[in-house]
């Protein structure tokens, strides 16, 4: 009886123990999801900062799209598979954390193609590789703000063990470097992840103004 | 080069007389009970510099004013000094300027030598200091030799600290009279202003085009001269305690610049030019001058 009540005693100490934090706590589990959607925004870039864009206008200097690549399951579905924290009471904080879950895609990029439908100049036909053309630049949280772009090939090595606090979506923008002397441009993107699999998408039809 | 070969005539001649006084001193002297000094003082600052012409170069020294052409400022001090005996003084104070950062620090140590009569004493005297003071609206260099761009993506005012760092060596004369005691000090130094980086981002409008211009500047010590002249007057005062008046003036004269490395990049972090530039050094001052209430006990 006397050890049953010291081993009573513990646990109720033990537990008593766990009211006493104040501050809540971000440990959340890293989650796992796999690219599936892709989506190509246009985006204005005539001005200080690249902002999306609804038109289907751009100026001939300033051709530019935002691609986004996720799970087209969601971050809600992800954040809201029951867990198992612990046995017995939960930490009682004093405070609730809005923590976001991090998440890891299970293949990262590892190549980018672009081609052009319509020719850009004399020099750049219709149907040619124009993928070094373009330069890039993270978007979202990750977005090194008013610096100067990124190469293609640095983006992609920023997506091999990334984790994302934003909700699973890998998104960047692109920027074609050379004026478009045509009146249209189009672009067909591909998009290839590390289990060889294709993502392959079309921008929409951009009409250029001078 | 040169100014190594001044530094070390100069430092030869104070050591020189140092020796030769140094045994006569000791011998006169008698040990003195310890002292203690606090101070407040406030007073003004102003930074001189002629503007040079805008060239195909940065010059960040022309920026030391601020929108309205002025380079002056309000500074509140304070001070403690400590002198063990009669032969050493130890100071030390910081001030600073309308933002309240007390960031502005000095320490001054000063060893009398001799006394000439009974009036009139000398020594010697090393000061380490430091300042700062603000760079202002720099981005507007680009803003008048880059045209047809937008010259700078950073909206907010551009303004930074910059600090200068000295250390200087100076001989003292003081004078002492009833309640009044002036000592006026006059001596070289080494000063350089602390290194820092700055970046300009810019974009064509209706364009894809950006450039980054990082600055990065490197020290580059000047030699300087250093002048000071101290005037306390006791207003209240008995045996152990006094309270009087302090007034200070202090001038820094020096051919500065800050020179830097300047990288562009052009629309990748893989696509550089990288240069480094030297501006003309140009006589560069700095005056001070304030006034206050001091307690000895």
């Amino acid at each position: 009886m006397r050890i049953f009540k010291k081993v009573l005693l513990i646990l109720l100490f033990a537990n008593i123990l766990r009211i006493i934090p104040g501050c809540c706590k971000c440990d959340e589990d890293l989650g796992y999801m796999s690219f599936n959607r892709m989506d190509i925004k246009n985006i204005d870039n005539s001005g200080e900062w690249a902002m999306t864009s609804y038109r289907d206008t751009m100026p001939a200097a300033a051709v530019a799209f935002e691609i986004a690549l996720f799970d087209s399951l969601g971050y809600y579905y992800y954040s809201s598979i029951p867990e198992l924290k612990s046995i017995g009471f939960n930490t009682a904080m004093a405070l609730s954390c809005d923590c976001a879950r991090p998440l890891q895609a299970n293949y990262h990029l590892t190549n980018i193609k672009i081609s052009t439908i319509y020719s850009i100049s004399e020099e750049i036909e219709a149907g040619a590789d124009v993928t070094g053309l373009f330069v890039g630049r993270s978007s979202g949280n990750s977005s090194p703000g008013n610096s100067v772009y990124q190469s293609l090939s640095s983006i992609i090595r920023q997506t091999e063990g990334k984790i994302y606090y934003d909700g699973g979506v890998e998104s960047f923008h692109i920027f074609l470097q050379p004026e478009v002397k045509n009146t249209l441009a189009r672009f067909v993107i591909d998009i290839t992840l590390s289990d060889n699999s294709i993502f392959s998408d079309t921008t929409n039809l951009i009409h250029i103004v001078r | 080069m040169r100014t190594v070969k001044y530094l070390i005539i100069y430092t030869a001649c104070v050591l020189f007389l140092f020796a030769n006084s140094i045994e006569k001193a000791s011998a006169q002297v008698k040990p003195q009970k310890e002292v203690i000094r606090l101070d407040i003082q406030f007073g003004g600052r102003f930074i001189q510099r002629a503007n040079q012409p805008i060239g195909s170069d940065i010059d960040f020294m022309n920026y030391l004013r601020d929108d309205m052409g002025e380079n002056s400022y309000g500074v509140l001090s304070f001070g403690f000094m400590l002198a063990p005996n009669d032969k050493w003084s130890f100071n030390t104070g910081f001030s600073m300027l309308s933002d309240m950062l007390p960031n502005h620090m000095r320490i001054v140590v000063k060893r009398k030598v001799d006394s000439l009569n009974q009036h009139w004493n000398w020594g010697i005297g090393t000061i380490l200091y430091s300042y700062p003071q603000y760079l202002n609206q720099f981005n507007q260099y680009h803003f008048q030799t880059d045209t047809g761009i937008i010259a700078d993506l950073n909206s907010n005012y551009r303004q930074r600290t910059l600090f200068d760092i000295g250390f200087s060596v100076m001989p003292w004369f003081s004078y002492s009279y009833k309640r009044f005691q002036a000592t006026l000090s006059t001596g070289i130094g080494i000063n350089s202003f602390v290194p820092f980086n700055e970046q300009i981002a810019q974009k064509k409008q209706n364009s894809n085009y950006r450039r980054e211009i990082r600055y990065e500047t490197s020290l580059k010590p000047a030699l300087t001269s250093h002048s000071e002249a101290e005037i306390t007057y006791n207003l209240l005062f008995n045996k152990h305690v006094s309270l009087g008046v302090i007034a200070k003036a202090e001038f820094l004269v020096a051919r500065r610049t800050i020179p830097y490395a300047r990288t562009i990049y052009t629309w990748t972090t893989d696509n550089l030019l990288s240069e480094n530039v030297k501006p003309k050094k140009k006589i560069y001052t700095k005056t001070d001058f304030s006034a206050g209430l001091f307690l000895k006990f």
